[in-house]
This record gives C-alpha cells, structure tokens and sequence, in this order.
C-alpha cells in the first residue's frame, strides 16, 4: 500500500472521493500523478453492505449538524453520503447527458430575478468526456452494454408513456450493469440501489475508481480524514490541508494542488472556513462567491394507486426515464424542461415523504394498496438566484470547533408552474392506465447539490473556470457539483465524472508545461 | 388478501414493563405506575395513528416500545410527556384512555398540530414501518438479496398492462 509522507508537498490532495474526487483522483493515478484522497467518511466493504434501508442510512449518512433555512428542513437540510464513495454509494444510477440548451441557462431561459449565467464550455465540447464517462461507468445503451430490463414500474411508465404520445422513453442510461461490465456481475433486480449495491452491479467509486487507484502505486486513501482546512504559502498558493483523522487528531498534508470534490455544501463550507490574512473571506472568494447559487432540482414525485399489482420495490429503483419533457418549451409555463423517472419507494418512504404527517385511514387505507403503487420521481431545471447558497454559522461549531453550514433555499418563480405542470404529467400517465388515485407530493430535501462554486466565464460571476480552476488561485480546483453553472434537468454524476475526466486531463497538460 | 398476521412477542411483558420504566425514568424519578399507563396509551395513540384492522395488539405494543426507547433518550422528552397527556386529557374532557376510539381520535386531532404529536409521530411512523409484521400485512419482502434479487423472481411479470393500454 503506498502512504506518501505528510511533508510530500509534490502530491495533489482530493478531498472527497465520490463521483468527482474518486475520479480525479484515480484518472491522475492512472497518469503516474500522486495523490492522497482525503475521505471524510469510512470505507466500507461488500460484507458491509445489506438490504436495510435504515442500517445503511445508518451506515453512510451525512449527519453533522447543518442548519436549513427557507424551504429546507431546519436540522436536515440536504442528504449526502459520508463514506468512501460519496452519493455513488447512495445514488439511482440515472446517468443521462446534458442536453445543449441546458449549458445555456441564461440565454436560453432569459429568466427574470435570476442569477443564471451559460456555462463557460458546451455539450459539443464536454462529448468526448461524457463518452468516456459512459465507458468507465458502464451506461446501459452505451459500449455495446444493451438497455437495463425494465420492471414493472418502469414497463407500466413505458405503458402510460405510450398512451401520453411521448417518444423517448428509455431504459438506457443506467449505470448498472445490464450485463457483465468491467468485473462487475449483472443486475440482479435486487432493489435497494439506494441502499448501496450488494452486488456491486451499480456502478460505484468504493468498488471501481478507489481500488483501481490504488492499484496504480500513486495514490492513498485515507478514510476517516475531515478536512478542515486549506492552507496557502504567502504567494497566495495553496499548499497544505489540515485534516482532522480517524483519532480527531490534526494533521497536515502539503500539496502541490488541491482539488476539493465535498459536494457542493461541504466544498463552500470549506473554502469559506480557509479564511485567512490574505484571503479574509475565504478561498477564492475575493468577489464573494463561494456558497452563492446553490441549486438542487425541481423535485415532484408522484405515486399513481393502480387497478393491478406494480410490486415497484423490486428491481433496479430507478430503471429507466421519459425525456420527452426536458425540451425547453414556454408554452408549458415555465422555462427548462424535467425528467420522468422511474421510483421505488419503501413503505416507510411512501409514509414519511409521499404522505408525510398523514394519520389515521387516510395513511393507512393507502399503505394497505402497498403492491398496487406505481412511482415516479420527477427532476427539473432549477433556475440560479444568488441568495441560495451556503453560509457559516456566527456561533454553532461542528465537532472539529468550525463553523456548522447554514443553506438556504427558496424556490425561484419557475419552479411553481413547472411542478405543476410535472404532476399533471405523473397524473395523466398514471390516469392513461386506469389509476383510481394519483397523489403527487413535493421533495424540499436536497439530494443533488450543486453550484455554490461555479465554473463562469467572468471571473466577477463565479469561483472556477471552464476547468473547474479557482478564478483566484491558480493551484486550486473545485472537483464535483459545485461546478455546476446551472443544473439542468438530469441526475447531475454522469456531468460530475465526465467534468472530473475532463479535469485530470487539464491538470496533467497543466503539470507537463510546468505551469502546476 | 388480508390476513391477521402474528409474530412473537420481542420482549415479554415483564421485560417490556421493565424497560419501559427505565425509559421513563431517565433522570426525573416517575412512578413505576405512572410509566405503565404512559407506556399504554403510548401504545393506544399508535394505534390511533395507524388503524389497521389486520396488526395483532402486541405488534403496536412492540412499536410503542421502540419509539419510548428512541424517544427516552432525548433532551426534554419527559417534560414534553407529561404536557402532551395533560393536553391529550383537556382535549378528551377526561383521562384520555377512558374513551372510546371515536372520541380518542377526535381529542388526537385536537392535539395534532403539537410539538408532542409531531415527535411522538415521527418517532411511531419511523418504527411502525419499518416493523416486520407490518411489511408483511401490506405485501413488502424487505430483504431480497439474499433470494438472489428479483431477476428470475418476477421483476418484470406486470401482466395487465397490455389489457389497460387497450381500454378506452
């Protein structure tokens, strides 16, 4: 096992080892670049791994103290993984590409009351990265891998999708595999992808980048290491990264470059903890930046109570998506476009989330129709406005003495008309297939976090450049969502990796002409 | 297809009657008597909460005693306990358990938008749902691994789709 010295300043530091700090990490690893991951959370093996919603929630939940405001959960506001593997322990797998117009936000939407910028690179060029993305992650429909097979819930979309006239419907687009991939087996149609894959068929950096990372001799994983802390030299460089390890004890890693892939609230909150003389605000946030336009998606889910047994539990829980709806078309009411996803959900998540604070018959009478439910998860464009975003707290201290996150969310004025236009759809294909009951619900929490260190092409509206380099200083990357200049409307990893292949490659040139 | 489903008591009587006095307890010295009737009506609000016809007694009992034991170790939750059965009893008119189901749910909707029902709520919903003997009263299996997951095992065996589509 390779351990670099803490004084090894030749080294790049990723924090994070999710979707965007396990790639990076491992695409710099495979090009002879040494690295040391820095994961906040603990690496789990398969044994670790079983079908229990609450033992894993358990297991790989992010639960240090945050503050939510506005539309969030005031002690939970968003939900992120912390264990080796980030969210790609805990995500559906839906790995869809950008469409072109979704990188131009601004021109396309021309939203008023809204931050919204175009991104400062385009699908055309962002292509070749996302076909790379697809061959690393194994995407059903793509390397010769054929589409997932549906299940019920996502044949009884397909179904519905049919009668509404909808065209592209589709169970490509998965990043499980729909055969043999990469050493991995075949889905089972286990469900509990969210649970994380028994199996190890959805893909998953604890299972692919990490191990082939460390396979390489260049890098070293080191779980159970909060980072706290990016230090800089007096030319404004960063340099070190103070992290607190397994023990709580503080250590300190020199580097070359430092990438930070925290996902979007943990990578703000980073930044802005680094305060010091010379960047009294934060990191890279001389033009006050850092934590501003956070965005999640428009999220509507929708449950249809339907005449026959769906059993949509069982399978992969997102098998397949409707795409017809992500056209940007104002005639709906609303700018950008949404996907209709396939869903699974629990008993206790239909209790909690789709009839939340509902008791008495009304709860119970819809869970006795458990095997009846067929679900959908609608997601959305969510259109910038720079007072979403990321603080620190004045006083409340995290366990490490710094600052807890405090994220605040509103909805812009697109998303009411969108949502409503979402749950109409879920309705009318639900409707097409003799649903008795649709009951539509609406999902503050966030699970994609994105933005609140974006890539803008003015220096003056976000923190990075088209390569995800601060704008400010010049050795330091933002490595995961954060990036996102606008979000879109599909599950953001597919973006996050192919954006993180991407930046390895710009990191390397970087090193090769001597300018890292 | 419904079906009266039983599962053995996780804890006997004595054991149950036991922990939930330690529960209670926690540092503000209750009656041993005081935490049985508070355990009971935890017990007959769960009830309230989730009717269903076909979960044996003992199944809310087991849940009542999961929810005491999360709710048991947080800060204020003897205080709010004893505020939530004094408002439960002003909405009843009477000790709230003297009633019959009608009037008990009449007095828990008169309660329902308080800090003592939201937690006692959640903390009932978190359990009572994830309880066994429930997943088995509404067609949930849990755990599918281990059965090798539902690829030969009718992930896709919707058989009424076809038929649906054709309607008018």
């Amino acid at each position: 096992m390779t351990v670099f010295a803490p004084t090894d300043d030749s080294v790049v530091v990723v924090i994070g080892s999710g979707a965007g700090g396990g790639v990076l990490a491992n695409e710099l690893a495979q090009a002879g670049v040494d690295v040391v991951c820095l994961e906040a959370g603990g690496r789990l093996s398969f044994g670790d791994i079983v079908n229990d919603e609450r033992v894993m929630d358990e297991r790989m939940t992010w639960r240090d103290q945050r503050i939510g405001e506005g539309l969030l959960n005031p002690h939970f506001p968003a939900w992120m993984c912390k264990t080796v593997g980030g969210t790609t322990m805990h995500w559906t797998a839906t790995s869809v590409r950008l469409a072109a117009h979704e990188f131009r936000a601004k021109t396309t939407y021309a939203m008023e009351n809204s931050s919204a910028i175009d991104w400062p690179l385009t699908l055309e060029e962002l292509e070749p990265f996302y076909a790379q993305a697809e061959t690393k992650m194994g995407v059903s429909g793509t390397n010769g891998l054929p589409p997932l097979p549906m299940n019920n819930n996502m044949k009884l979309l397909a179904a519905g999708a049919r009668l509404l006239g909808y065209k592209h419907v589709t169970s490509t687009g998965v990043a499980i595999n729909s055969a043999p991939y990469d050493g991995r087996p075949q889905c089972q149609q286990i469900g509990f992808c969210k649970s994380g894959c028994v199996i190890g068929a959805k893909w998953s950096t604890l299972y692919t980048e990490i191990p082939k990372a460390e396979a390489t001799g260049h890098f070293e994983l080191r779980a159970n290491s909060m980072a706290l802390q990016i230090e800089h030299d007096d030319a404004g460089r960063v340099s070190a990264v103070v992290y607190a390890d397994k023990d709580g004890a503080i250590q300190r890693q020199h580097a070359r470059a430092v990438c930070v892939a925290g996902n979007a609230i943990e990578t703000a909150r980073l930044l802005l903890n680094s305060n010091s003389a010379m960047f009294p605000d934060g990191l890279a946030n001389g033009d006050g930046q850092v934590g501003k336009n956070y965005l999640k998606h428009v999220v509507v889910g929708a449950l249809g109570f339907m005449p026959g047994a769906v059993h949509s539990y069982r399978g992969a829980q997102q098998g397949g998506h409707i795409a017809d709806e992500q056209r940007n078309d104002t005639r709906r009411g609303f700018a950008g476009g949404y996907q209709i996803e396939s869903a699974a959900f629990s008993p206790l998540s239909v209790a909690r989330i789709a009839f939340g604070g509902k008791w008495g018959p009304e709860l119970t009478d819809a869970m006795e129709d458990y095997t009846r439910i067929a679900a959908t998860f609608i997601t959305g464009e969510d259109v910038s406005q720079s007072g979403n975003g990321i603080r620190l707290h004045p006083e409340l201290k995290d366990q490490h003495g710094l600052p807890v996150p405090v994220v605040h969310y509103e909805d812009h004025e697109n998303a009411g008309p969108m949502r409503a236009h979402a749950s109409n759809s879920a309705r009318a294909l639900f409707e097409s297939l003799g649903a008795r009951r649709v009951v539509p619900f609406k999902v503050n929490m966030a699970t994609h976090n994105l933005g609140a260190c974006r890539m803008s092409a003015d220096p003056k509206d976000g923190v990075c450049n088209r390569w995800g380099r601060a704008h400010e200083i010049d050795n330091l990357f933002i490595s995961d969502g954060s990036q996102f200049s606008s979000s879109g409307s599909v599950n953001p990893t597919l973006t996050i990796v192919a954006l993180a292949i991407r930046q390895a490659g710009h990191i390397r040139e970087a090193m090769s002409a001597g300018a890292l | 297809m419904a079906k009266i489903v039983r599962r053995d008591f996780m804890l006997t009587g004595t054991a149950l009657a036991g922990l939930a006095a330690l529960a209670g307890c926690s540092g503000e010295g209750q009656a041993t008597q005081n935490n049985s009737e508070d355990f009971d009506a935890l017990a007959a609000l769960i009830v309230v909460l989730f009717p269903h016809k076909d979960i044996n007694q003992s199944v809310y009992e087991e849940v009542a005693e999961l929810a005491r034991a999360q709710l048991s170790v947080r800060e204020g939750w003897v205080r709010l306990r004893q505020e939530g059965r004094a408002a439960l009893n002003a909405a009843a008119g009477a000790p709230w358990e003297s009633l019959e189901m009608g009037a008990r749910v009449k007095a828990t909707e008169v309660i329902s938008k308080t800090r003592f029902f939201e937690t006692v709520y959640q903390a009932a919903l978190f359990e009572f749902y994830s309880h066994p003997a429930v997943w088995a009263l509404v067609g949930y299996p849990g755990s599918s691994a281990e059965q090798g997951g539902y690829l030969h095992r009718g992930f896709d065996d919707i058989d009424w789709l076809a038929e649906a589509e054709a309607a008018p």
